[in-house]
């Protein structure tokens, strides 16, 4: 019983923890989160984004197989007039992102 | 009528630049006018906009299209709160009265420094904005304009916004004294309008929406 309460609390613990957590500087209002929900949305990696505007973060998670370099965040940030102060990741990659050549 | 015609345009600044490929659409009304103005974002600190105005004036009613570029000069960005200077540049023509008058006369310069800083709970902004005309540069018309507004709490993207706007501008071409507007603001979502009454007796209603 306890294994199985312990399988359904880590299930749903890893549906509502994002992947990414970035900290953006700049964010004030809805035209603001509107602007990084689009910018996000249009990546084939993203599966889903939230803005928490009050916390001036955005959440990011990721699709299965894939990533999000943090190159292409602060680009896409950047794209919508605004500034990254840090990224934060649920769990590190264990393969090279795409947009990291891999070490030599 | 310049008077009309630079309040009319001046409230279409508010935001000249939204993010990259984004679109906004602003419509103000007043009694005897429309104004509409869309721009795009090409760039992250450039849109190209494209404006209408109509006018009923007692010396002859307006109608001038204009194409201008605004720019994001410098952002400040910081957790919670945003700082801009933008600067708008382009041209524009009466088109009522092209046929009768001398054509250099009719072409206005759209020229306009804006700065604002805004947080959650705080917005404030001021601008000057000029019309130099081509046929006549020895005198230049203008106008300052200081707005400030206060949100009495704070809304999750979903929720209904409201703000408190007070605006003071002063065009002294045109009129000695300031006018005092003070306005409410509502926002939700992606959507932005504006009512208010100036002390004088002038409503407004101002709609903007960014897709």
């Amino acid at each position: 019983m306890l294994l199985g309460l312990w399988l359904s609390l880590s299930m749903a613990f890893a549906e509502t923890t994002s992947d990414i957590e970035v900290l953006v500087k700049g964010m004030v209002c809805s035209f603001c989160v509107q602007g990084v929900e689009k910018k996000f949305s249009g990546e084939d990696a993203v599966e889903k984004v939230e803005v928490k505007l009050d916390e001036s973060k955005v959440l990011l998670w990721i699709k299965d197989d894939q990533n999000l370099a943090d190159d292409t965040i602060n680009s896409l940030i950047k794209d919508a007039g605004y500034n990254v102060e840090s990224i934060t990741r649920a769990a590190a990659p264990s393969t090279p992102t795409p947009d990291t050549p891999p070490a030599k | 009528m310049l008077l009309s015609i630079l309040l009319t345009l001046n409230q279409a600044f508010a935001h000249p630049v939204t993010f990259k490929d984004g679109l906004a659409v602003t419509s103000i009304h007043r009694p005897k006018m429309t104004m509409s103005q869309v721009n795009y974002t090409v760039h992250r600190n450039v849109a190209v906009a494209t404006s209408y105005v109509r006018m009923e004036n007692p010396t002859g009613d307006l109608n001038m299209p204009a194409l201008h570029a605004n720019i994001l000069l410098k952002r400040w960005n910081a957790i919670g709160s945003q700082g801009n200077l933008y600067a708008l540049i382009g041209a524009g023509i009466d088109t009522t009265s092209l046929a009768s008058s001398q054509w250099t006369n009719e072409i206005r310069g759209f020229v306009g420094l804006q700065a604002d800083y805004e947080t959650q709970k705080i917005y404030t902004a001021a601008n000057v904005t000029g019309f130099p005309s081509i046929g006549d540069i020895s005198s230049i018309p203008y106008m300052a304009r200081y707005r400030f507004g206060i949100a009495p709490y704070i809304a999750s993207y979903d929720e209904f916004q409201i703000w408190v706007v007070g605006q003071i501008e002063y065009m002294p071409t045109m009129q000695d004294t300031p006018i005092i507007t003070p306005m409410l603001r509502y926002f939700y979502r992606t959507v932005l309008w504006e009512t208010g009454v100036s002390l004088d007796g002038t409503y407004w209603f101002q709609m903007m929406a960014h897709f």
